[in-house]
């Protein structure tokens, strides 16, 4: 039944003292999360999950301070944002290629060459928005992986919508320079 | 090795681990902000209010057709502490609010021109305050 809830309607039951419904969220952000913090940090999978645990900690500590009446994935995304800030002040990053940039691609039935050449142009995108400075990272990767709108870009961000607008026009022209 | 997040986190719910912070505290740290916003524009309205003061007590300008002495009573008069600190403050202001509530949508132009319509509106306010003592 829980599944048929908005996260807005789950975080409401929460805030009422049923904690339980907390594993819901989880469920419903870990994968995105992780997805999400990999692509940000570019560090191993241990690293990655660590941070990923500290966001929904921090998430159940200051869901009080959730306005029902915002956008709860917008909400969390920011706390997985503020702690890859914080992990970037702590560490330096390794740059690593990551292989999940694969599921953004779909690929249907292709001729080997293609492929090769599909594999190619990916490895070159990932490795492309993995150089890019963390600002405009963060918002190709909300805006292209994470399918994020510049509203929602702006709430996690805490930047206007049109600032979000210059960032993004940014990181394409650096983007088209770098590929 | 792959952890799973979702029972840990429960469990540490369930002992008591991981707490709520109550909603007053955040609450509080919103009407904080607040408020240390309203404190600093009052500061620089102070400051811009003693600048006017000086201006409308002494014209320079006439003060400067003196001469050296004319000139020298401005140069040495005029309040540089309550202009800088208006200037820093008005400043301060723009970058508080910044952080309260919603501000953030809204854009540099848009927060420059609250904080100048709100700074003079409470520097009218200390301007006639000042009247009454």
């Amino acid at each position: 039944m829980s599944q048929k809830l908005t996260d807005e309607e789950v975080v409401k039951k929460i805030k009422k003292g049923n904690s339980e419904f907390y594993g819901v969220i989880v469920e419903r952000y870990q994968a995105p999360l992780t997805r999400y913090v990999r692509r940000v940090v570019n560090q191993t999978e241990e690293e990655v999950e660590d941070i990923v645990q500290e966001v929904f900690i921090k998430g159940y500590e200051n869901i009080q301070g959730f306005e029902e009446s915002k956008k709860f994935s917008s909400w969390i995304y920011r706390i997985a944002h503020n702690l890859c800030i914080d992990f970037f002040r702590k560490n330096k990053p390794v740059i690593n290629i990551s292989e999940d940039s694969e599921e953004l691609f779909e690929s249907n039935e292709k001729l080997v060459e293609e492929l090769a050449i599909e594999k190619e142009k990916k490895e070159k995108v990932t490795w492309a928005v993995e150089s890019l400075e963390l600002k405009y990272r963060e918002v190709v990767l909300l805006f292209y992986f994470e399918e994020k709108s510049y509203d929602e870009i702006g709430d996690i961000l805490r930047t206007n919508t049109s600032n979000v607008g210059v960032l993004l026009l940014r990181a394409r022209e650096k983007l088209k320079k770098l590929i | 090795m792959k952890k799973n997040i979702q029972n840990e986190i429960l469990k540490k719910i369930e002992k008591g681990e991981v707490r709520m912070k109550p909603k007053w505290q955040f609450e509080a740290k919103e009407k904080g902000k607040s408020g240390v916003a309203l404190g600093t524009l009052i500061l620089a309205a102070v400051g811009i209010a003693s600048v006017i003061f000086f201006i409308k007590e002494y014209e320079p300008w006439t003060l400067w057709e003196l001469g050296e002495v004319g000139k020298q009573i401005v140069i040495e008069d005029f309040p540089y502490w309550w202009f800088v600190v208006g200037i820093i403050l008005v400043a301060t202001f723009t970058n508080v609010i910044k952080r309260v509530g919603d501000n953030y949508k809204r854009t540099e132009k848009e927060i420059w021109i609250i904080t100048i319509v709100v700074t003079m509106i409470i520097t009218a306010v200390v301007w006639n305050i000042r009247k009454l003592f």
